[in-house]
């Protein structure tokens, strides 16, 4: 008997009549002591079938079948208030949410939320529960526990709060503690402490662990086995090991593909997933993933639904295609795909497309009835940063360094307390408004969030033309439509879509249709804001590959920022790492990779799990402790020092400058300076 | 400057519109203990009737004569002051109280032609320009001083050198001609003269002297009338309690006579119905009606001397004006029917104005009709002006007059004038009577029998030009009228002073329509049924004889 | 056009909600009808049937001039509708206009806006409408601009807090990038996004328009007479209260109909055009 037992499990959504089968017929099980992932795609119902399990599921959405057996009894036989339900609930199944500050009570302190939770599910009196609240909290990581646990939610970092969470979820020792997306608000710094910290948690206390993550590394790197979920439907389980070295299902293999990973080959070429998501509300009555499946036959037409059968011991895959038949495929794609290798143009160094030097954007901090300043909050120190024709520099940091801060700057969004940038040799400091204007041409920005950077009010047609217009780079309404059109084409839409408002398009579209906002100036310099970030995994490496193509058509120069280092060492020729308001390291993107100087680069490196439980297992890695203090406290040593463990105690007196190690190597730190 | 006053206008009206609100709060419980209206005569009947019976009948009454004195308790606004002879004093509120206790040389009688009262005698002279006033023997001043010649003379000079200043032509000497004569001999020759020299109240020179002069005597009337002057309690009530040493035998018949003031209309209506009040003046049509729903006595029903003339002003003397023709004047004369406004805004206490005159006065024509109403004539008029197709002007006007306006403004629309009715401020409306009105406004003027006493010496003579006063800046000025008026000014023949003065009268509306006369509101007065003789407003709107009134059980 | 179909549909899912439209509705007829509604013409005077009773000729009585009381009520609707809506407009365009001025700039062009709008709107809004009547007279248009000026606070401040929300979009800051004008930022891409408040602001402003037109005719500094409106025709049938009520009462009862049709009709079009706007009250 297993722990959970899952079998069948429907869940339907009834919105405007159209009935959405978030699960559909899913069955699985999970056993103490191991961690299993459910990883796929936004809507996939990874998150729904945990749910479904717990009765959580909320209107309009309804358990249509299927049974739930938990250690045995069938759970959803219980009425949703039964006792029972309850005791499982929080109790024999622990939660652990996306964002915890809306789990958490902003009004109570988190040691009596805590303690509530102990004597809710136990006997312990009120002051064993608070000694065993500071024992949680302690185990979670949480320094002075004691003194911290007066504290309210909005007292913590997200990441304490995340650990909090985790804290309160283990409170009623639960058997099973289900993780969704726990760590993908988090920086990837705090994210890995916290996933290393839960691993923990379940091999030294027999908990059994679902992790519902879209990262594929994540899964690698922490999970026994992985159910792989699409269209609400599970279409490959097994081993972690197994699945990741032998995919058997093509959206197994093809998500692998299309996901950069940080070994990769720099000139690697995604293979992205054409298409988008399906649409769960029409039954189609064939494979889920049958309209975007590239190794599809005549058979997976007509041959239904495929059902999850065993492949090869504890690998089960829903495919008609036999999987020896795959493998054929799979190796004859992989030929293609290295053929695809792209061609580098070669840079030409003495061409400086942008130069920023030693930039500082201040914010004051004012106190008082009578706002007197009494600090600057330093977002920017001393940054400096070259960008060649036809480059792309990455710049990589967590939430907070001040990577958008900069493009900000750059983009003269805001005013710089000092330093200088230069855009093609012209001073961006020192130029009137009405030059500033005309140089907006030559620079764009592609934005984190498709969602909220198109205006909703304005058709497709209209957002794309808009710099057309503000710049009257076309003349008449025939001209400009003519540019839309050929711009649309350009990033992979049909042009006849443009009287569309932004809504009806799909977040990859969205991203598309910024795209080419961005190119409509024709502009010789975009910087991209974490341009993927925010898409599906599967939408992501169309994207990326969007944005290559453009490069090496237009000649483009990317500022190209974001957080997920190997989608950045995938894209960069040159890599500047930022962290708290300064560079602290900047390299070729290979030679970063393969040879970090700065403890925290590396530890960056290290945190970023691969998609590859083999390499992972390979990688020796520095592990960081704590979180980066606030700009606010900005330490008078080296800005890392307090979390490095390589510090010395010339580190936490001296702010390290950059200083070029070898050729095209830069780093701020005493250990490289000899 | 202009707009800047009416900002001022503005902000003053939103401060009284807030104090008035504060008003009407505290003046409420006040009404709540009055008793009801049926109840109380009979109570304040009987507290009267402890009154002293030692009055004699007078003879003329000798049948169903006065058999019971009591008080008397009447309202209005409260004087500024009851010193006669400064200009202040002559206001309705004023006269009325002083009559309680001062006597004057004349007084109208029924058909508003001034006649002597006190005086003996009052002979205008207009050949020598002299004026004669006899003085009755014997009378004395509620001080028990006499008053002789040397006093009526000190009196005449007191007036003359105030109330009567600007209208009394220059006194060359007022001589003591016996004890019992004075004669005036003027610079200039008016017959209006015996109107204003009829009009002076007489007051004790003695106590004036010995009590400290004009401010005493602004709170202190000594006088010879039938009532002594006991005391005035500011913001209630004035007392006079009966002259014994009154110089006519036998009156008064009443034991005190007290004016009450109150602070509102509402408030005295009901002093009245409870029975508080003997004699009551209401303040509005309303209040006519709901008083005559209630059977109460109407002691006059009058549209006498000074009481407000409504009449249509027109622009007529603006160059361009629509109004600056005649046929357009009289056009608007014949829209309106009088006595349709009548019935509708006074209902029935009105009486319409044929010319520019009281109505039923000597100085009416009685062969002169008016415009009479006819709005085809009236339209005929119109486009004979070239205004065939009517046009669109204002009614200027201001809440009290704004109910004719607007029944002025739907007669003009029957033909074809579309009037928009523009309700102001008082303040806002005196300021465009003085800056110079367009279009119509209502205009209430005091008018009397004696033309020659009005307005229309001011516009006929231009007096206004470098005055104070710009009111009729652009009413027309009838020019040819102006030798037909000096003569009625100097006529010394009272028949002949009437007959011109017709002709005038009937010229001025008839030729020239420089006003489209409308109706006169009438005063009604309400009197208790056991008021008698009182005669308040019977003759002028500021006239009552105290001395005859008298309360019956 | 699916939109709309749906707007409606939430609009009209409560039936009183569809109460207050056919009532609102039955005055905007009424308004537009009025010469062919209306048994005479409203300024018909007939002094000789002064404040006649209810009778066939007279469905609701006469006034003191002898007015026919229903007529003169349907031709009021007129100026009641027009008033209620031009002041509306002068509020919102010049409200919005404020609101978006200050809150996509901020700084020192929001406080000095929000500051002076504050200083001088603290004034009541009678008693402001009365002072500005009694300066600048009493005219259908003038009284609009008063009664709309006496709203642009509210405009200004809810149009100020929804540019704020809208600014902290990414779209605003891509406009910046490409060198959108301020103008342009503004009107293409600011006010399409606030537009929803507005409208439902201004369903609801109308009757308050109209209420205030009612009370500024009441006092006698609204629309000039001989004009019916029926916040004059309470006031001047307020005098024979007692005698001929209905000359007060029928056109006062139009009033409170109609404001409550548009109040129930605004927080309508409030709940069906955003639902997270639900019990907010102006």
């Amino acid at each position: 008997m297993h722990l959970l037992e899952v079998r069948d499990l429907q869940t339907v959504f009834q919105t405007d009549g159209k009935k959405i089968r978030a699960v559909n017929h899913v069955s699985f099980f999970t056993d103490p002591g191991e961690i299993v992932a459910f990883v796929g795609e936004s809507g996939s119902g990874k998150s729904v079938t945990q749910m479904s399990i717990l009765k959580l599921v909320e209107e309009p959405g309804k358990i249509v079948g299927g049974e739930v057996l938990y250690k045995g009894r069938n759970i959803l036989a219980f009425d949703d208030d039964s006792p029972e339900m309850r005791k499982i609930r929080g109790g024999e199944i622990g939660m652990i949410f996306q964002e915890p500050m809306t789990s958490l009570n902003p009004v109570i302190t988190i040691g009596k939320q805590i303690t509530e939770m102990i004597t809710g599910h136990s006997d312990s009196s009120r002051e064993k529960a608070l000694e065993k609240a500071i024992a949680l909290l302690k185990s979670v990581g949480i320094p002075d526990a004691e003194k911290r646990i007066n504290d309210y939610p909005h007292q913590f970092s997200g990441g304490m709060r995340q650990r909090i969470m985790i804290a309160m979820a283990m409170a009623a020792e639960p058997k099973i503690l289900i993780a969704d997306e726990a760590t993908t608000a988090l920086d990837v710094t705090t994210g890995a402490q916290i996933l290393d910290m839960l691993q923990k948690i379940v091999r030294t206390g027999n908990v059994q662990m679902t992790l519902i993550t879209h990262n594929l590394g994540v899964a690698a790197r922490y999970a026994d086995r992985i159910y792989v979920m699409y269209g609400g439907r599970i279409l490959e389980s097994g081993d972690a090991g197994e699945i990741f070295a032998n995919p058997l299902h093509p959206y197994t293999y093809s998500l692998l593909k299309a996901v950069p990973r940080l070994d990769d080959d720099r000139d690697r070429t995604f293979v992205p997933i054409e298409g988008s998501p399906p649409d769960l509300g029409a039954d189609t009555g064939r494979c889920v993933f049958y309209p975007r499946c590239k190794f599809r036959s005549e058979k997976c037409d007509k041959a239904g639904e495929p059902d999850l059968l065993e492949a090869r011991k504890g690998h089960h895959t829903a495919c008609h295609i036999h999987p020896d038949e795959l493998k054929a495929l799979f190796l004859s794609a992989e030929k293609n795909e290295k053929r695809q290798v792209r061609q580098r143009k070669s840079i030409s160094e003495d061409n400086p497309v942008l130069t920023v030097e030693k930039i500082d954007k201040h914010y004051p901090v004012y106190k008082g009835v009578l706002r007197k300043k009494i600090a600057d909050v330093k977002a920017l120190d001393g940054v400096s940063i070259s960008l060649y024709e036809g480059q792309t520099l990455g710049i990589v940091g967590e939430s907070g360094c001040g990577k958008t801060t900069l493009a900000k700057s750059i983009l003269r969004l805001h005013d710089i307390t000092g330093g200088s940038i230069r855009f093609r040799g012209m001073d961006l400091l020192h130029t009137g408004k009405r030059q500033i204007r005309s140089l907006r041409a030559e620079m764009s920005m592609i934005f984190q969030d498709p969602y909220l950077s198109l205006d909703p009010r304005q058709s497709v047609g209209s957002i794309v033309a808009e710099p057309i217009i503000v710049h009257r780079m076309r003349k008449g309404k025939g001209a400009i439509d003519e540019r839309v059109d050929e711009l649309l084409r350009l990033v992979g839409l049909d042009p006849s879509l443009k009287t569309r408002m932004p809504h009806e398009f799909s977040g990859g579209q969205r991203q598309r249709i910024g795209i080419a906002r961005a190119l409509a100036s024709d502009p010789s310099l975009i910087i991209c804001d974490e341009p993927i970030s925010a898409l599906d995994v599967s939408i992501q490496a169309q994207i990326i590959n969007l944005l290559e193509g453009l490069q090496a058509e237009l000649g483009l120069s990317y500022l190209f920022i974001a957080h997920d280092l190997s989608v950045v060492k995938h894209i960069s020729d040159q890599i500047a790492v930022m962290y708290l308001g300064r560079i602290v390291e900047v390299s070729g993107s290979e030679e970063l990779y393969n040879n970090p100087l700065h403890p925290y680069t590396q530890a960056l490196l290290g945190a970023i799990p691969i998609p590859d439980p083999k390499a992972e297992r390979d990688r020796k890695e520095l592990k960081l402790q704590g979180e980066p203090p606030s700009l606010l406290k900005r330490p008078p040593g080296c800005d890392f020092a307090g979390r490095c463990p390589m510090a010395m105690e010339k580190c936490f007196r001296e702010k390290p400058e950059l200083k070029v190690v070898d050729k095209k190597h830069q780093t701020a730190c005493f250990l490289r300076e000899t | 400057m202009k707009k800047r006053n009416k900002k001022v206008v503005a902000w003053c009206l939103i401060f009284l519109m807030l104090l008035s609100l504060g008003g009407c709060a505290r003046s409420d419980p006040g009404k709540a203990p009055a008793p009801s209206a049926e109840a109380n005569p009979a109570q304040a009947t009987q507290e009267e009737a402890k009154a002293d019976p030692q009055e004699e009948p007078s003879q003329e009454d000798a049948a169903d004569g006065p058999s019971y004195g009591g008080t008397l308790t009447m309202t209005i606004g409260e004087p500024m002051t009851l010193y006669p002879h400064e200009t202040t004093a002559y206001n309705n509120n004023v006269l009325q109280v002083m009559f309680t206790c001062l006597e004057t040389l004349g007084r109208y009688d029924e058909n508003a032609l001034m006649k002597p009262y006190f005086a003996t005698e009052l002979t205008a002279d207009a050949k020598n320009k002299t004026f004669t006033i006899g003085i009755p023997e014997n009378v004395y001043f509620h001080d028990g001083t006499v008053c002789d010649a040397e006093a009526v003379k000190w009196n005449i000079e007191k007036y003359a050198a105030d109330a009567a200043k600007s209208t009394l032509p220059e006194i060359s000497s007022i001589e003591i001609k016996d004890e019992r004569t004075i004669v005036i001999t003027f610079g200039a020759w008016k017959n209006m003269i015996l109107d204003i020299m009829g009009k002076m109240f007489l007051i004790s020179p003695t106590s004036f002297d010995q009590n400290g002069g004009y401010e005493w005597a602004c709170k202190n009337p000594v006088g010879t009338g039938p009532f002594v002057f006991k005391g005035w309690n500011a913001g209630f009530d004035i007392d006079f309690e009966a002259y014994d040493n009154y110089r006519q035998e036998g009156m008064p018949y009443l034991d005190s006579v007290k004016w009450k003031f109150f602070g509102d209309t509402t408030a005295s209506l009901a002093a009245f119905m409870s029975g508080e009040l003997s004699v009551y003046r209401p303040a509005s049509g309303t209040q006519v009606e709901t008083l005559v729903q209630k059977g109460y006595n109407i002691i006059s029903n009058m549209p006498y001397i000074s009481a407000a003339a409504k009449i249509l002003e027109f622009d007529g003397g603006l160059e361009g004006s629509p109004f600056a023709d005649l046929r357009v004047r009289q056009a608007v004369c014949h829209a309106i029917n009088r006595q349709e406004m009548v019935a509708a805004l006074t209902a029935g206490y009105g009486t319409a104005m044929a010319q520019y005159t009281v109505p039923g006065s000597w100085s009416e024509d009685p062969a002169y009709p008016g415009y009479e109403y006819d709005p085809e004539k009236a339209k005929e008029l119109l486009a004979q002006a070239g205004y065939p197709d009517g046009f669109s002007t204002t009614i200027s006007c201001i809440a009290a007059t704004q109910e004719m306006a607007i029944a002025c403004s739907g007669f003009l629309e029957q033909v074809g004038i579309h009037a928009e009715v523009q309700l102001m401020d008082k303040a806002a409306y005196d300021d465009l009577l003085a800056t110079g009105m367009t279009g119509l406004i209502i205009g209430q003027q005091n008018i009397e029998p004696k033309l020659t006493t009005g307005n229309l010496s001011i516009l006929l003579k231009e007096t206004w030009k470098g005055g104070t006063s710009q009111y009729f800046a652009r009413t027309l000025n009838p020019k040819e009228l102006l030798p037909l008026f000096e003569k009625i000014e100097v006529a010394d023949d009272e028949q002949e002073m009437i007959s011109m003065s017709q002709e005038f009268s009937r010229r001025f509306t008839e030729e020239y329509c420089v006003y489209c006369p409308l109706f006169i509101q009438n005063m009604v007065t309400f009197g208790q049924n056991n008021v008698m003789d009182s005669n308040v407003a019977v003759t002028a709107a500021w006239m009552w004889t105290p001395e005859t009134a008298w309360l019956d059980q | 056009m699916e939109k709309i179909m749906s707007f409606l549909k939430n609009l009209f899912d409560r039936k009183i909600v569809i109460l207050a439209a056919a009532g609102t509705l039955l005055f905007i007829g009424m308004a537009i009808f009025a010469p062919l509604l209306a048994p005479y013409d409203p300024n018909r005077q007939d002094l000789m049937s002064s404040l006649a009773k209810p009778s066939a000729k007279y469905l609701l009585g006469t006034d003191l001039h002898g007015r026919d009381i229903l007529s003169r009520i349907i031709f009021g609707t007129r100026i009641s509708m027009v008033i209620g809506i031009l002041a509306v407009f002068i509020g919102t365009i010049i409200g919005s206009l404020l609101g978006l001025i200050a809150g996509y700039f901020g700084g020192i062009p929001d406080l000095v806006i929000m500051r002076i709008l504050e200083a001088v709107f603290s004034i009541p809004r009678i008693i402001l409408a009365i002072a500005l009547g009694a300066v600048y007279g009493n005219g259908l248009a003038i009284l609009a601009v008063i009664i709309g000026f006496s709203t642009i606070p509210g405009y200004a401040r809810l149009i100020r807090g929804q540019v704020f929300q809208v600014k902290q979009n990414d779209f605003i800051a891509a406009g910046e990038v490409i060198g959108v004008s301020s103008a342009r930022q503004i009107l293409k891409h600011i006010l399409p996004n606030v537009i929803s408040p507005i409208i439902v602001m201004m369903t609801q402003n109308i009757g308050s328009a109209i209420l205030t037109e009612a009370s500024l005719s009441f006092l006698g500094v609204g629309i000039n007479p001989p004009t019916a409106t029926w916040g004059g025709m309470v006031n001047d049938g307020r005098s024979y209260l007692l005698t001929s009520p209905l000359a007060s009462l029928a056109p006062g009862v139009c009033i409170v109909i109609l404001v409550i049709c548009l109040n129930i009709l605004g927080d309508g079009v409030r709940d069906a055009l955003d639902p997270r706007l639900k019990g907010i009250t102006h």
